[in-house]
């Protein structure tokens, strides 16, 4: 009974989900109404999390389901996350489509599925619910890419995303089957055991099998080395979707990652000195391809590119002690605030079929929307880590735990980096205030978005008030 | 390095290299013959090939197939969850009534949706 308590809110999104199926089925709805159910749940499902007792303490192994899954406040957080980014994105793709004039009934539907497999991801303790969660995961963003199929944009975004993601899970798979068979288990709790009796390096399978995972994983946070694909799908996605995709599923991905390193400090510390250059990469990588765009889109997409690399700092130092998982999961939601709140603010000013989407759309935002302007810039201070905001406080604790765990070279690039960064994130707000207004930036009706970027802007401020010990 | 692994390391390596070897030497040494039947794309059935690649062709069998074999993958799942079926009691009976009905909203769905009609 305690196990069901537990993965309460988890059942509450899978039951969401296909209630709006058979609510899609039955046509009982048109597009308002499905929009509001589907905000709706995820606000629910927020409040559910939001109750689940969960007095253990950050980590290892308060585990349920037989050693399945695990919960504590660090699956907790990451839920809260995942489900506040989903409404969030819900609010966004209900103006997206009055604007755009297309729907598919099925949208949330998928959404909440997606956000289902998120959830799963967070808790789970074994690799094979591991791969389970993952392909739920990515199954039901394939079809959220594509779901406009009329578009060539969406229909190339998601075959790229799909046969990749595909080589992914592959890679997973057969990462699993080798760590089986080194360690005679898929729990991660068992993997440790196996791992500091017989040494990691001594043990073949359990080297070839973590490098196919830390491959799988690496891919789906989109750090350096498979990090190709994430421009032109977040591209080629639609906005509200790119928003859902940049935030969610990185929370998701990130928190499978830090629980895989915490398996055991031996594996983790045999992964150190490569993430260390993965995360070095990652940042600098992500800010050459940024600095080129003229496309606001892909530059965001660029730009998540740079905050996985930040985030892998913070997984390098993580686990020296509990508490590092703290400043992980806060600059999760504060990465998660500003990004979508960008991509919230783009859902309405975007236009019919996303038609203003370069820097010099933007010109003189300012004058004609300043509260809009002004929430765009506050979003974009905060990933290039300005101080009163969440995004500065994130990348304190961040780097501060780099430091105090001795990674002090790691920390200067980190802040290098940033100091880059500020260069495309400044371009747009040049745009906005300090050009001339070319157009109306006209929107067809005022609905909720607003209020969402608005609600957004105001997170971004609250979220750096959350005490985080590092 | 233990015995098994530099063991299979070399059958591994023995084949990647025999089957190339032997696929080259197929080709020098083989005898060839050539004829309008051999070198049509298929030697049976469709005999000969109609319009171009990119035309839309129906997908309803892949469809159905799909459908099939999820519904294929619920029998199989029965007969382990038939078989302890004493042991797992009443849990287990519960289970299998919530996999069934999850399983029975996506058959509504796809009846509703139209997909079972042969169009």
């Amino acid at each position: 009974m305690q196990d069901i308590m537990a993965i309460l809110p988890l059942l509450a999104t899978c039951a969401g989900a296909i209630l709006i199926m058979l609510v899609a089925a039955f046509e009982t709805f048109r597009r308002e109404g499905i929009s509001i159910l589907g905000i709706g749940l995820f606000a629910f499902a927020f409040f559910v999390q939001l109750t689940v007792e969960n007095s253990s303490p950050i980590m290892p192994y308060s585990a349920i389901f037989n050693g399945m899954l695990v919960t504590s406040t660090f699956t907790k957080a990451a839920g809260l996350i995942i489900l506040a980014c989903g409404f969030f994105s819900a609010i966004a793709a209900q103006t997206y489509f009055t604007q755009n004039r297309w729907f598919v009934l099925e949208y949330y539907c998928m959404m909440l599925f997606a956000a289902c497999g998120m959830i799963l991801m967070t808790m789970a303790a074994e690799l094979i619910t591991v791969f389970v969660a993952l392909e739920i995961m990515s199954l039901a963003i394939y079809t959220l890419i594509g779901c406009d199929r009329r578009s060539v944009i969406r229909s190339e975004a998601v075959l790229k995303y799909l046969m990749l993601g595909a080589f992914a899970g592959a890679f997973f798979v057969m990462g699993s089957v080798f760590i089986y068979a080194g360690a005679g288990s898929t729990r991660f709790v068992d993997i440790a055991r196996a791992v500091s009796e017989g040494g990691f390096i001594a043990n073949p399978a359990l080297v070839g099998g973590s490098l196919l995972i830390m491959v799988a994983l690496l891919f789906k946070a989109a750090a350096f080395p498979f990090h190709a694909w994430v421009v032109d799908v977040y591209d080629g996605a639609p906005m509200p979707v790119t928003g859902f995709m940049a935030t969610a599923v990185k929370t998701a991905v990130f928190c499978v990652f830090a629980n895989v390193l915490l398996i055991n400090t031996e594996l983790r510390d045999g992964w150190v000195g490569y993430l260390f250059w993965i995360s070095v990469l990652t940042m600098f990588v992500g800010n050459l391809i940024a600095i080129g765009q003229n496309n606001l889109k892909r530059m965001l997409a660029a730009s998540g590119i740079v905050h996985s690399g930040y985030l892998i700092i913070g997984l390098v130092a993580i686990g020296s002690d509990t508490v590092s998982n703290g400043a992980v999961i806060f600059y999760l939601a504060a990465y998660a605030a500003s990004t979508l709140g960008i991509f919230v603010a783009l859902s309405y000013l975007g236009g019919e079929d996303e038609k203003r989407i370069r820097f010099d759309d933007f010109n003189g935002l300012a004058r004609v929307r300043p509260y809009s302007a002004a929430c765009i810039t506050i979003f974009l201070l905060s990933m290039a880590g300005i101080p009163p905001t969440a995004g500065f406080m994130g990348k304190f604790y961040i780097i501060a735990g780099a430091f105090k765990h001795g990674f002090v070279a790691l920390g200067v690039l980190g802040i290098i980096s940033s100091i880059l960064s500020v260069w495309y994130y400044l371009r747009l707000i040049i745009s906005m205030y300090f050009r001339e207004p070319q157009e109306e930036f006209g929107v067809s009706e005022m609905t909720l978005a607003p209020l969402g970027t608005f609600a957004l802007a105001a997170a971004v401020f609250a979220i750096s008030f959350i005490p985080v010990v590092i | 390095m233990s015995a098994e692994l530099v063991l299979s390391g070399a059958v591994f390596i023995g084949l990647a290299l025999a089957i190339p070897t032997i696929m080259v030497l197929t080709a020098v040494f083989g005898p060839r013959s050539g004829g309008e039947a051999k070198n049509a794309p298929y030697e049976s059935g469709i005999t000969q090939v109609v319009g171009m690649a990119d035309q839309k062709f129906s997908v309803k069998f892949y469809l159905l197939a799909i459908l099939f074999l999820i519904f294929d993958i619920e029998a199989v799942f029965m007969y382990p969850w038939a078989v302890s079926l004493r042991e797992l009691g009443v849990f287990g009976f519960i289970e299998m009534v919530v996999f069934i009905l999850l399983l029975l909203t996506g058959l509504i769905y796809i009846l509703k949706k139209g997909v079972l009609n042969w169009r």
